[in-house]
């Protein structure tokens, strides 16, 4: 196996990951817990996935080549792998499957009002198949680039955008109490807990070790970007007419109009933020099918991601008959079980790893 | 050659699942919209919409240019709600209505009395619409505001939204409200705002070209006062002169422009006139004995455009001393009467109750129930500081017999 990600590469693919769902609802959510203090929610959350990304970065520090789970069998056995790789494969399909929707969501609602969700969903898939067919390498390059280009378009709009800021926004500074900062960091917590997807990306990385510290700066990195988009959010809408709102930071950048020559500048970071999420896609349905092709036995790769893309569309169309249901799930349901999906299979990990120490270390000295 | 008819057939399928074929609409479809009112009839909506004739403005320059046709057609649909008024254009326009342009939306005092809260929800709520659109408010029908034609503007919407956007910046009595910053205020704590009036001057309206063969016009578009809206309603209305003193409490003066009275001058007609280049407010909120007081510390910088103040040498310090004091009573009064007229309407649009929020958040809380008469009971004391620091080309109000006679 090529081992041909570089710890940027890896490190924009995780910020990617985390960023590009945030954007969307993030910021109502937190807003709507934790008010003018919602920027600081982000901040605990962030503490929290500081603590998350030193707990993964120990598994990359112990993982000694091969495959993820090829390699977790020889640690803790075949039954161990196949529970890990199923659980996993459940939350890599059905965080794609949420993915594809909100995205396509978007899209119907905003941009392509009256093409069929079934069309725009199989486009989405489509491209992010062909993404993730060319392997690892490739989606480290797109990745990179994306991640530059939004961050060149993040740039733009803040130069303009700071205009429109109006700091009394955030007073009175802490208001919100504790209880409502955890119910507010809830969300921002789940996304951060995406940052697990560098265990499955560890075979294809150039240097595994290091993959507390690029868990650590994607950590870090997507919480400021977070931060800054609810600081925007809070700074030009303020608080109270948020919470009405369904896409508040897609609604702040299109206030950006100078005299009647400069106005519609969302538009370049929502070239990137779409840019982004089908990275996103590619990259999970690159680890769904890396995770299932073991977890399964699975030979006849081809069948598979047909039948992968088909039950991906399918889903994402059928799970959510409504578009409340929809933002009701992203901004509750799915970041709890993202929560505990991922913070479990990676204590799981972690302490079998612990308790399996000696095992290998024996074994270790004997090779 | 396998490999060539691949690439062709996977291009075809791209050009065919790429065009968005169900949402597209071709140019010619459209009709570009520049302006909105919105009137009351009973209990339905009427909504009219100014819009754009494209061949009409293509050709020529200046507001006739070469083409004789008007550059805009004014129509009107009912309904029981906006949207349904909205979407009854089809029966009478072959085009579908396009808000990406919509610059100013109109409305009528009946209908902002009425609330506009499904106003605010079917702008935040479709996609097509604009939430950057400038809001204003006219006494009577809203629609004739969109027929009107302006002698400087083929579009008259560019003209008001230009308007508005210059008075803002230069006089700064009336704001430039967009409709996501009024609805901001209105669900913030103080829940109030202005919202500047447009209204038609003179008495026929000038809905046709022909009017633009003489220099004058018979009538013609022109900002007026404020609107006050509380909650969602539409409850009074504000003059200018108040509307500037809001603005000063509020600190929103980028420039304006202030006359007053010679200092000691027995002569009431003499006046000078100073130009605000900028101004800053300080608003310090304390509680005496359960009672709130706010000061209200403007400081302003200004320039003498104009003096007809004749026993004024503009270099001696106490002359101008004497002036900056007559400014800052001034101020002081513009914005007492703003803060009085405020009151007068229990309408918080000086943004009081944030102030509370934010600097006395404990105290906040135990009026936040009943904010209407702590506001009230407010006790506001305004004091401004001005500095003169340019007095123009000229050290004494120009009068060419006083010159003449100096010289002899």
């Amino acid at each position: 196996m090529k081992r041909q990600l570089s710890n940027l590469q890896a490190m924009t693919i995780v910020v990617n990951c985390i960023v590009s769902s945030g954007i969307l609802y993030l910021p109502t959510y937190v807003i709507t817990a934790a008010r003018e203090d919602a920027w600081l929610s982000i901040l605990l959350a962030m503490i929290c996935g500081l603590l998350f990304a030193l707990l993964v970065g120990s598994i990359c520090r112990q993982y000694e080549g091969e495959l993820f789970l090829a390699w977790l069998q020889g640690r803790l056995g075949r039954i161990m792998a196949v529970m890990i790789g199923l659980a996993l494969s459940t939350y890599y399909f059905i965080s794609n499957v949420l993915t594809v929707r909100q995205f396509t969501e978007y899209i119907t609602d905003q941009i392509l009002i009256n093409t069929p969700m079934l069309v725009i969903a199989s486009l989405v898939v489509l491209v992010s198949v062909y993404i993730s067919y060319q392997g690892g390498e490739a989606m480290g390059h797109v990745h990179l680039i994306v991640f530059m280009l939004s961050m060149i378009f993040v740039g733009i709009n803040v130069a303009f955008l700071l205009a429109h800021v109006d700091v009394h926004n955030f007073m009175p500074l802490f208001e919100a109490d504790f209880m409502h900062h955890v119910s507010a960091a809830m969300m921002p917590l789940g996304l951060l807990s995406d940052a697990v997807i560098i265990l499955v990306l560890l075979p294809h990385m150039e240097r595994p070790a290091d993959g507390a510290k690029v868990l650590l700066w994607a950590v870090l990195i997507s919480s400021v970007i977070l931060t800054i988009v609810i600081s925007f959010v809070i700074g030009v809408f303020g608080t109270q007419i948020v919470t009405a709102l369904s896409y508040p930071a897609v609604a702040v950048l299109k206030e950006v109009k100078f005299g009647s020559f400069i106005e519609r500048l969302d538009l370049f970071l929502l070239t990137g933020w779409m840019m982004a999420m089908f990275s996103k896609i590619g990259v999970f349905l690159f680890c769904l099918l890396q995770l299932i092709t073991y977890t399964l036995r699975i030979k006849k790769v081809p069948l598979l991601y047909t039948v992968i893309t088909v039950l991906v569309i399918a889903a994402s169309i059928l799970m959510w008959d409504k578009d409340g249901e929809l933002i009701r799930d992203s901004a509750e349901t799915m970041p709890v079980y993202f929560l505990v999906s991922n913070y479990s299979v990676c204590l799981l990990i972690w302490c079998s790893l612990w308790l399996t120490r000696s095992r290998a270390k024996a074994r270790r000295t004997n090779v | 050659m396998m490999t060539w008819i691949r690439k062709a057939l996977t291009a075809c399928c791209c050009m065919l699942v790429l065009t968005a074929c169900w949402s597209r609409y071709e140019l010619n479809e459209l009709a570009i919209t520049s302006a909105t009112a919105v009137d009351r009839e009973g209990e339905d909506w009427l909504a009219s919409f100014q819009v754009i004739l494209p061949s009409s403005i293509s050709t020529g320059i200046g507001i006739t240019g070469s083409a004789s046709g008007s550059p805009i057609i004014v129509y009107s649909t009912k309904g029981k709600s906006i949207m349904e008024a909205d979407q009854k254009s089809f029966l009478e326009s072959p085009r579908k209505l396009y808000f990406a342009h919509n610059r100013v939306m109109i409305i009528s005092e009946e209908t902002a009395r009425r609330g506009l809260n499904p106003i605010f929800d079917l702008y935040l709520r479709t996609p097509e619409s604009r939430e950057t659109v400038t809001v204003m408010i006219t006494r009577g029908s809203a629609r004739r505001l969109l027929e009107q034609m302006m002698q400087i503007e083929k579009i008259p919407a560019a003209g008001i939204e230009g308007m508005i956007r210059m008075e803002t910046q230069n006089i700064s009595m009336l704001r430039n409200m967009k409709l996501y910053q009024l609805a901001m205020k209105l669900t913030s704590e103080s829940a109030s705002s202005l919202v500047p009036e447009i209204e038609l001057s003179g008495s026929e309206e000038v809905t046709s070209m022909k009017v633009f063969e003489k220099t004058t016009l018979p009538s013609k578009i022109r900002l007026g006062s404020s609107a006050v809206m509380k909650k969602d309603k539409m409850v009074g209305w504000m003059s200018r002169r108040e509307s500037l003193g809001v603005s000063f409490i509020t600190d929103q003066v980028n420039r304006t422009v202030l006359t007053v009275g010679c200092p000691n001058s027995p002569s009431s007609s003499a006046n000078s006139t100073v130009l605000i280049n900028k101004s800053s407010t300080k608003l310090v909120p304390s509680v005496q004995k359960d009672k709130l007081t706010i000061q209200v510390n403007i400081k302003a910088k200004g320039t003498l455009a104009q003096s007809e103040c004749k026993t004024h040498n503009l270099y001696d310090p106490t002359a101008i001393k004497q002036l900056e004091k007559e400014l800052e009573k001034e101020i002081n009064a513009i914005a007492k009467e703003g803060w009085e007229s405020a009151k007068k309407l229990k309408a918080d649009v000086v943004g009081f109750a944030e102030l509370v929020h934010r600097k006395l958040p404990d105290k906040w809380h135990s009026w936040e129930q009943d904010w209407d008469t702590t506001f009230a009971d407010i006790q506001v004391n305004v004091n401004s500081k001005v500095n003169l620091t340019n007095v123009g080309l000229s050290n004494k109000s120009i009068d060419v017999n006083h010159i003449r006679d100096v010289i002899k």
